[in-house]
């Protein structure tokens, strides 16, 4: 019996001795929401089909796609977790600020990668000769690392805008195609509201809201001029003159009295603020909880225009009625004589769900160039625009693929600048984002005059800077000066 | 014999042993029976509420305590306006409750009892309860549809009957945010109180009915002189769960407004949620707690001494 087994195990290793050896590569991939089969299934059925055409090309790659996490902090958490046991996936999403702040060695520089070819792009089409061709600059300008290289591939981008009911503003006799400015808007606001019609829906609450775009804008608008001199060296991107400040660099200008509530610049961004909140935002705006009643009030056709995300977009495809779409006009001199822009500001970005890095580890793991390689094929614009047109609530930022009909005039407010001050939730810290919501939302009902809320943003300013020193400890060392 | 009288001895010990076997149940089954209910109000109320008063005093991130504060919390929390304007909400939206549930609640249960026939009292108080089975979550987001500015159907009612001009965006001003959270659930007849009323009334001994008939009580004197008198621990049963939910609300804030707008629907049970799960300031969230655990026994101690001072309960 002994005898027979070991003339087996010999005869198997001789087999498998004389056949011709085809090294396997396992490929680990998170693409966040590209592969949720539950809750995204058709985005999904496109990834798996790509996913099952590469390995029929290369039959000696196999690609194990991880699941959806819903959670994004929950998904931090368990990268976090992935990354110090060694166990990281060879290619995952990742927030690609999140990955400049951190500074981490966790990922590869793919410099020399966008450098080279990409054998999936047919030759003569953009991008075949050099990767990193299809990318969009600004997005390649904005995602760059502060050490110069990339460390991901940035395929799509979230933004927001007015989505516009058009019927109802034709039926009126309300054309908004030749906005050129601030005044121009509250001027059509005007007129909307003369007529019974209730201008832009937005919503607000101490909490997150849709007002909080509204709010990036106007306070980019009225400190545009000084928002440059508040950068800190640690955060020097040449590559990005004009960026969003960090929550350190704009803790420090309210520190250093940079900003402040008695510079005028403040009176400037109360007044428009209240402009817009008496002449078009919709009546009972600090009423309306949440972002899908905001919808329905669109769809319900109660509103003229919207200020959704892109995402939304998708949702609109089957409304009665002609869904066109529009931004905030750029504020002139007379407006905000802080104005350094003939433009608005886009409070959108590449922070979106396409944000893919390959780790450092695949290096040592030898699944490097795979990766790279599957990449520039999930790249390709023939393919990326099958999973563009699966997700159509965001817009791709390759050359060469076609944004989801609703969403092509977020293409041209992704081009904007972006705005100086990110969410006041996130401004500072969360505490003193609820206590600005709720300052601004008694200041615009008319509940509380401008004096008595910079009394109490001041103190709200100066506790929570307090509040995040103490936090950083000698992180921040200028708290201490 | 001396066989015999040990077999009774050993018979007396068996007897002896079963009694006291007997006994030791009796005097323990109730604990063994509440041991569960015991076990579950020590480790998830009692621990964590004796834990908040020690966590009150720290800088404490849920995870980890930082530095002990002593008192800076409290104090922290006297300083924040937006705490001090939550204690005033909650005392008016508490109030607000307390009288229009108990007034509701009680003339509903007047209607009920004023049918003779049992068949129709079992009707309505099935058509008053009934309602008690959907989420209170759900009442509050359906209350979000009622009150809403535009084409909510409060606002299209009054402009259906010609009070257009009444219309206004209920929850999206400070002068009737308050307000129109408290008037959710109107009118406020599906609930613990209805029945707790009810059955106090059909509880009234017939001979104190009889004696007032003779006396020769109309309906509401009845309802005055004898009703509200007899229900006078009911009422205050149900005026202190209902001050101590009052006390506690987070729903309204959570589903409707988040507090707003500005500070005025803010409340203390708001505040905690917010500190605690949004800031991560769990040690100033607990001190929060422990001002509305002590307003929630002063109050408790007072209204039950209240309600034993010369009280006269029915069925006593």
């Amino acid at each position: 019996m002994n005898a027979c087994r070991l003339t087996a195990v010999t005869a198997g290793i001789a087999l498998m001795a004389a056949s011709p050896v085809m090294a396997q590569t396992n490929l680990s991939m998170y693409v966040n929401q590209f592969y949720a089969p539950e809750t995204n299934p058709e985005v999904t059925k496109v990834t798996q089909e790509l996913v099952a055409e590469y390995e029929a090309e290369h039959p000696d790659v196999k690609i194990n796609l991880i699941p959806h996490i819903a959670d994004v902090n929950a998904y931090q958490a368990w990268l976090t977790t992935r990354f110090t046991a060694g166990d990281e996936p060879d290619i995952t999403w990742q927030q690609f600020y999140q990955r400049n702040t951190e500074g981490t060695d966790n990922w590869l520089a793919l410099n020399e990668y966008l450098e080279q070819p990409n054998p999936y792009i047919p030759e003569g089409e953009n991008g075949h000769d050099r990767w990193g061709d299809i990318f969009f600059e600004n997005v390649l300008a904005q995602i760059r690392g502060g050490d110069g290289n990339w460390y991901q591939v940035n395929t799509n981008w979230v933004e927001t805008g007015f989505y516009v009911n058009e019927h109802l503003l034709a039926a009126n006799d309300v054309d908004i195609s030749g906005w050129e400015d601030w005044g121009d808007m509250i001027e059509t606001c005007k007129e909307l509201r003369s007529k019974g019609i209730q201008p832009i829906g937005v919503f607000m609450t101490p909490e997150w809201s849709t007002y909080q775009w509204l709010d990036d804008i106007i306070i980019t608008g009225a400190f545009a001029d000084v928002a440059q001199s508040w950068y800190m060296d640690k955060y020097a991107n040449e590559f990005l003159p004009w960026r969003q400040l960090t929550r350190e660099e704009f803790a420090k200008a309210v520190k250093d009295g940079k900003f402040s509530v008695d510079d005028p610049r403040f009176d400037t961004y109360l007044s428009l603020t209240k402009e817009m909140a008496d002449n078009c935002l919709v009546e009972g705006f600090a009423g309306i909880p949440e972002y899908d009643t905001l919808f329905n009030m669109f769809y319900n056709e109660q509103v003229a225009m919207v200020w959704l995300g892109a995402w939304s977009a998708p949702s609109l495809a089957d409304v009665p009625f002609k869904v066109g779409s529009s931004y905030m006009p750029p504020f002139s001199k007379d407006e905000s004589p802080y104005a350094i822009h003939d433009t608005s500001y886009r409070v959108g970005g590449p922070s979106s769900s396409g944000q893919f890095g390959v780790t450092a580890s695949t290096v040592e793991r030898g699944t490097a160039e795979t990766a790279i390689d599957f990449l520039r094929f999930f790249t390709a614009p023939q393919n990326y625009a099958r999973v563009a047109a699966a997700d159509a609530g965001y817009i791709p930022v390759i050359e060469g693929v076609e944004p989801p009909a609703v969403a092509k005039a977020f293409q041209e407010i992704a081009q904007l600048p972006e705005r100086a001050l990110t969410d006041p939730i996130a401004r500072l810290n969360q505490k003193f984002g609820s206590e600005h919501n709720r300052l601004m939302q008694s200041f615009m009902l008319g509940e509380m005059d401008a004096e008595q809320l910079k009394g109490q943003y001041r103190r709200a300013l100066e506790r929570a800077v307090e509040d995040m020193c103490f936090e950083a400890g000698d992180e921040w060392a200028w708290c201490a000066e | 014999m001396s066989s015999v009288s040990g077999s009774v001895e050993a018979s007396r010990t068996r007897t002896g042993e079963r009694r006291s076997a007997s006994s030791y149940v009796n005097k323990y089954l109730p604990w063994i029976l509440l041991a569960p209910v015991l076990v579950h109000l020590i480790i998830f109320r009692y621990v964590p509420t004796f834990a908040a008063f020690f966590y009150s005093l720290t800088d404490w991130d849920g995870i980890r305590i930082r530095r002990f504060l002593g008192l800076r919390n409290f104090e922290d929390l006297f300083n924040d306006y937006v705490f001090l304007e939550g204690l005033k909400n909650m005392v008016i939206y508490t109030s607000l409750r307390v009288v229009l549930l108990i007034t509701f609640a009680f003339l509903a249960a007047e209607f009920v009892i004023s049918f003779k026939s049992a068949t129709v009292r079992t009707f309505w108080k099935i058509v008053f309860v009934l309602p008690m089975v959907v989420p209170l979550s759900v009442i509050y987001l359906l209350w979000g549809f009622i009150l809403a500015p535009q084409n909510g159907m409060l606002n299209s009612l009054l402009e259906a009957i010609g009070l257009a001009d009444m219309a206004r965006p209920w929850l999206g001003s400070s002068a009737t945010a308050l307000f129109s959270i408290a008037f959710v659930q109107f009118p406020f007849i599906s609930g613990l109180s209805f029945i707790v009323f009810v059955s106090a009334l059909e509880g009234i001994p017939k001979d104190v009915l009889d004696a007032c008939e003779i006396e020769g009580c109309g309906r509401l004197r009845r309802v005055f002189e004898v009703d509200i008198p007899m229900l006078r621990g009911s009422l205050i049963f149900i005026a202190v769960l209902l001050v101590l939910s009052g006390i506690q609300a987070v729903e309204p804030q959570l589903v409707l407004t988040k507090g707003g707008p500005g500070t005025a629907t803010e409340s203390p049970g708001w505040y905690v949620y917010r500190a605690a799960f949004q800031y991560g300031e769990f040690g100033l969230a607990a001190a929060a707690g422990v001002v509305m655990v002590i307003v929630g026994l002063v109050f408790s101690y007072y209204t039950v001494r209240a309600r034993y001072k010369g009280a006269y309960d029915v069925g006593q």
